[in-house]
């Protein structure tokens, strides 16, 4: 009986904070529904009437939301594999290769993670500027993307390469494998689990990106998501009802990665304790 | 870059103008705000993850039904955009029709007039230190339920049939057995709270009267507004050096947890 009123008590406060966390993001898809003049009603409604899908519509065709979306697909999309590529050969070559000094650049490496990214934008931009062709190109992003946070992908694959079994890619070789193949046909199929967490890691990483892009993608026509609804603020002031059923578009492709890969998502953090 | 004062057209020389920028840094009074801002951040910001975070971990190890779903719903801020939520929580914040104001004033009655918390100096920082924490508890929760996992149930058994209760299991056992993982989480959320950029850049832009200026928002604003590169440099070079002052003080005091 006392055991009953205890876990009555523990349902009802993560009942009470799941509806903390959770609810934003109810009213934000609540005020997507709703037409302009319900927006700032007191008591707000908690259920739109009329429940209408203009809004998004409307910033899907007239705001351009459908082109922020393409460009923000077409720069993570190669950037992702792109990383995840170049990432895995550095893990896989600091995992089974010996070279002199290795384990002291590998150090290198994990120290660059200590310097956040947010102090090197300055210096970095103003070299990326004084190159013409950088300057608002998309593929910019999609090399800068690429490239970046291979130093803490290396680390966590690293380990996941080390605990296959050499035997493995002893066998490939005798087999007539080159060191190419044998990585490209042994070694990554194995990885897959820590594979896919990276490409989930990656992917929130460039399709969330703001800072950066904002400062290369000056031209409109370039804008990926994150550009696009500030972009959308500046213009438009407080049009929430709009503004919001911009930023669930930008959402729902994480929304749907999360759900379909969640049990990825938990590994990966109470492993690696990423930062997500 | 720091000790020139940097040319925005890149044809006209650099001109070296040695530590005067860093001169110039310790006389703004902009900087010192944004610092102690970037500081009461992470003091409050902080604690308030980790403390909610344990809490909802310790329920959640409880062996209920549902427990996969309620750490799914928990985690669902952790992985949405900072400027998606930034952009949300400037609306409920809202004065007028926010929701805050709203269950605040007619729901709960505890003020008669609306807040205007983002019009304000002293309330501007607190929408966006609800953010951050809200943000910032299902990371908190997840590496907490992973650290629980690894306290053996004799431990808590045995303290059971010597009489002690809930609360004296938390305190005697749960707490000192995760101090390695509150380590880990107090150095990991330090640095990331100094980081915190995008909440004030997009929430109040630093304002009302730069009253929530941080230490990004700051560097950002000189360097990309007023196109001040070299000043812009300079702080990101002092803030760099905070931030690994601190980050290595906190290493030296949790030495013995880590290793």
């Amino acid at each position: 009986m006392k055991k009953k009123i205890m876990d009555l008590i523990i349902y009802t406060l993560l009942f009470i904070g799941a509806i903390i966390m959770c609810f934003p993001f109810y009213y934000m898809v609540v005020t997507s529904l709703k037409e302009s003049a319900y927006i700032f009603t007191v008591p707000p409604q908690m259920i739109p009437k009329p429940a209408t899908f203009e809004n998004y519509k409307t910033v899907w065709v007239e705001a351009d939301f459908k082109l922020y979306f393409l460009n923000s697909l077409k720069i993570t999309l190669p950037a992702v594999l792109l990383n995840v590529f170049l990432s895995s050969l550095t893990a896989y070559g600091f995992a089974r290769f010996k070279f002199p000094g290795k384990e002291l650049w590998f150090s290198v490496l994990i120290a660059t993670l200590a310097v956040p990214g947010l102090l090197l934008i300055i210096p970095q931009f103003d070299m990326i500027r004084k190159v013409p062709f950088f300057m608002d190109n998309p593929l910019t992003i999609v090399l800068t993307s690429g490239i970046g946070g291979i130093a803490f992908n290396a680390f966590f694959l690293r380990g996941f390469f080390e605990s296959i079994p050499r035997e493995l890619e002893e066998a490939a070789e005798l087999d007539g494998c080159g060191i190419f193949k044998t990585y490209w046909h042994i070694a990554m199929p194995l990885a897959r689990p820590a594979l896919a967490t990276l490409v989930i890691m990656s992917f929130l990483g460039v399709w969330d990106d703001y800072f950066w892009p904002s400062l290369i993608l000056r031209d409109k026509r370039d804008w990926t998501l994150p550009i696009g609804i500030l972009g959308f603020r500046a213009q438009h002031g407080v049009q929430w009802h709009l503004l919001f059923a911009g930023t669930i578009i930008a959402i729902l492709p994480v929304l749907i990665i999360y759900f379909m890969f969640q049990k990825y998502f938990v590994k990966a953090v109470a492993e690696g304790g990423l930062k997500i | 870059m720091s000790l020139y004062k940097w040319n925005i057209n890149p044809r006209i020389p650099n001109e070296f103008v040695g530590l005067s920028n860093y001169v110039k840094l310790f006389h703004d009074d902009k900087f010192y705000t944004a610092l102690i801002n970037t500081l009461k951040y992470v003091i409050v910001t902080v604690p308030g993850q980790m403390i909610i975070g344990l809490l909802i971990a310790v329920l959640l190890t409880r062996g209920l039904k549902g427990q996969t779903f309620f750490r799914l719903l928990y985690y669902l801020p952790v992985i949405t955009s900072w400027v998606v939520v930034s952009v949300l929580f400037q609306y409920l914040f809202a004065t007028r029709g926010g929701l805050v104001n709203y269950l605040l004033k007619d729901l709960l009655h505890l003020i008669n007039r609306d807040i205007r918390w983002l019009a304000q100096e002293n309330t501007a920082m607190i929408p966006i230190y609800v953010l951050g924490i809200w943000k910032g508890i299902g990371w908190s929760m997840l590496i907490f339920l992973a650290g629980l996992q690894g306290i053996p149930k004799q431990l808590y058994e045995a303290a059971r049939i010597d009489g002690a209760n809930g609360w004296m299991l938390l305190r005697k056992i749960t707490i000192p057995m995760l101090r390695p993982v509150i380590a880990f989480q107090t150095v990991m959320l330090t640095i990331g709270g100094f980081n915190v950029f995008l909440s004030v850049y997009v929430i109040t832009g630093g304002g009302p009267r730069n009253s929530t200026q941080v230490l990004s928002s700051y560097m950002f604003k000189e360097a990309f507004d007023y196109f001040h590169f070299g000043y812009g440099a300079a702080i990101a070079v002092i803030f760099f050096l905070i931030v690994f002052t601190i980050a290595q003080i906190q290493r030296k005091l949790f030495k013995r947890e880590i290793y």
